[in-house]
């Protein structure tokens, strides 16, 4: 409950504060919210699971965060231009679906 | 790990059923996901030559040690750690601890794209998890003591990237189980990690609000195209002219109300004009100052002011008269209100036209390179629409030899002048 708080929290604060990405970050902030959704999405599986630990949880964050975003960078600096962000943003998403699939079994289930 | 130890009695009825089956189901995914780093290999002999040479309860300790080496790094800590436990001779703990990272594979595997196949041995493990987990959940203690196993789980659920990190640390604190729970899980640590996983999902919730923000098409002029820039540059262009008419018709109606004396002034361009005329009152003062303003136009005085000095060097006569007519209409464009064209005047009749061999003819006077053009008006707009990419600046340059330069002053003098106009037909009408 209280980390959906934490998320609705951010959310407003986002829709109060307004502000807007500098224009470097554009190619890599899209990416970077799809992999924290996809950490987020796997923390609340676990949590399903009864497996969550949230040293893990914010390892897996940051790690796939930076992963996805250096990934996009990557691919700026050796000229695949967005290709890369579509690679990272299909990968990512096809894990979301798996993670989904899997809280729903659970959470059916439970 | 002592916490885990304590467990066992627990989960005994419910648990050891419900465990054997998801070890067996654990067991077969952990080969079949190939793209994983287990080496199904090495798992298989492992278990296979202390089998026959060791009875049940040896067979169940080595089943934990299989389990370190083909899981690698992730289950490592979690592994090493229960098989002290299943050395300690209870085959409940036992029971466990193959079932443990049993679950941890399939998760890792999960976790893994590549191997949809171990997707199928998912329902399985998802029985077999809940059952296993009840009892630990009523205890707080077995909770912490499996963050072992829940690592791998996690690491593989979250990040297939992030798991080799994620399986760096673990092995460390796994290797030394007595280690683990007092440092790693002290009060700070925990509420520490608390605050961090609040802070990132805050920071998940606040980063999606702004990307969704930022791809929201917002119109920045640096990053337009130059269609766009076109069709925004028209629609200001037209609320200009717009405001300028609304600007000239209420400044008619204010003349006419506050003055009765003063002439009506055309308003638009000559606002700054209207102005002074409102203001002065004076019948006489508005028509000097019109006066004024028509002589300049016409180029009948003498004016100076802020502007610019265009000088186009031509050596080999490749500057044509289109050069120069293009030159005036874009000064004319960006404001200028007086030119002056190689010692010549320039008006509204003024041309331009090409003397083969010698230069360039401006209102039938020969003039010769180099060609300087004075204009008066505001510096840097005109400077600006001389140096507009493909504009005057560039067409000369892109000339033989050709080159030009301007110089901005806040000090130019044009003493040319143009005979007054003398209409012999036209007529003021009304």
């Amino acid at each position: 409950m209280i980390p959906l708080l934490a998320l609705v929290l951010g959310v407003v604060a986002g829709l109060l504060l307004g502000p807007t990405a500098p224009d470097w970050l554009d190619p890599y902030l899209p990416v970077a919210v799809v992999a924290a959704v996809d950490a987020a999405l796997g923390a609340a599986r676990s949590l399903v699971e009864r497996t969550f630990d949230d040293r893990e949880f914010i390892v897996s964050f940051v790690s796939n965060v930076v992963i996805a975003v250096l990934l996009v960078l990557l691919g700026d600096l050796i000229g695949f231009g967005g290709a890369l962000s579509t690679a990272v943003v299909v990968v990512l998403g096809i894990r979301i679906f798996t993670t989904a699939t899997i809280l729903r079994r659970a959470l059916i289930r439970l | 790990m002592a916490a885990s130890a304590a467990k066992p009695p627990r989960p005994e009825p419910a648990g050891e059923p419900s465990a054997e089956p998801v070890a067996g189901a654990g067991r077969d995914p952990a080969p079949a996901a190939a793209g994983e780093p287990d080496a199904p290999g090495p798992a298989d002999p492992q278990p296979a030559d202390p089998q026959p040479a060791d009875p049940q309860p040896a067979d169940e300790g080595r089943d934990g040690v299989h389990r370190v080496g083909d899981e690698g790094d992730p289950v490592a800590g979690g592994a090493v750690a229960r098989l002290t436990e299943a050395e300690a001779g209870d085959p409940v703990a036992r029971y466990v601890a193959t079932a443990k990272p049993a679950e941890g594979e399939p998760g890792a595997a999960e976790g893994d794209l590549v191997a949809l196949g171990v997707a199928a041995a998912e329902p399985a493990v998802a029985e077999g998890e809940p059952a296993a987990r009840d009892e630990e959940v009523a205890e707080p203690d077995t909770a912490e003591g499996e963050s072992g196993a829940r690592d791998e789980t996690i690491a593989g659920a979250g990040a297939g990237a992030g798991a080799g990190e994620a399986a760096g640390g673990e092995s460390v604190t796994g290797v030394a189980p007595p280690a683990e729970p007092g440092a790693e899980t002290g009060p700070v640590g925990i509420r520490l990690r608390r605050v961090v996983t609040l802070v990132l999902l805050a920071a998940l919730g606040f980063g999606g609000v702004v990307a969704a923000r930022s791809a929201e098409p917002s119109f920045s002029l640096a990053t337009a195209r130059p269609d766009e820039l076109a069709a925004s540059l028209g629609a200001i262009g037209a609320e200009d002219r717009a405001l300028a008419t609304k600007e000239g018709r209420l400044r008619r109606e204010a003349d006419s109300a506050g003055t009765p004396g003063a002439s009506p002034i055309p308003g638009g361009a000559s606002g700054p004009a209207g102005g002074r005329g409102a203001a002065s009152g004076g019948g006489a003062d508005a028509e000097r100052t019109r006066a004024d303003e028509l002589a300049i136009l016409a180029g009948t005085v003498a004016v100076s002011g802020p502007g610019l000095e265009l000088t186009i060097r031509d050596p080999h006569r490749a500057v044509d008269a289109s050069v120069l007519v293009d030159a005036l209409q874009e000064l004319r464009d960006a404001g200028a209100e007086a030119i002056e064209i190689a010692g010549v005047r320039a008006g509204v009749s003024t041309y331009v036209a090409d003397e083969p061999g010698r230069g360039l003819i401006v209102d039938g006077t020969s003039v010769a390179p180099p060609y300087v053009l004075r204009v008066v008006g505001d510096a840097h707009t005109l400077d600006q629409a001389l140096r507009i990419p493909g504009g005057v600046l560039d067409t000369v340059t892109a000339r033989d030899g050709a080159q030009a330069s301007v110089r901005t002053s806040e000090h130019i003098e044009i003493r040319a002048l143009r005979p007054a106009p003398s209409p012999r037909y036209a007529r003021p009408a009304g």
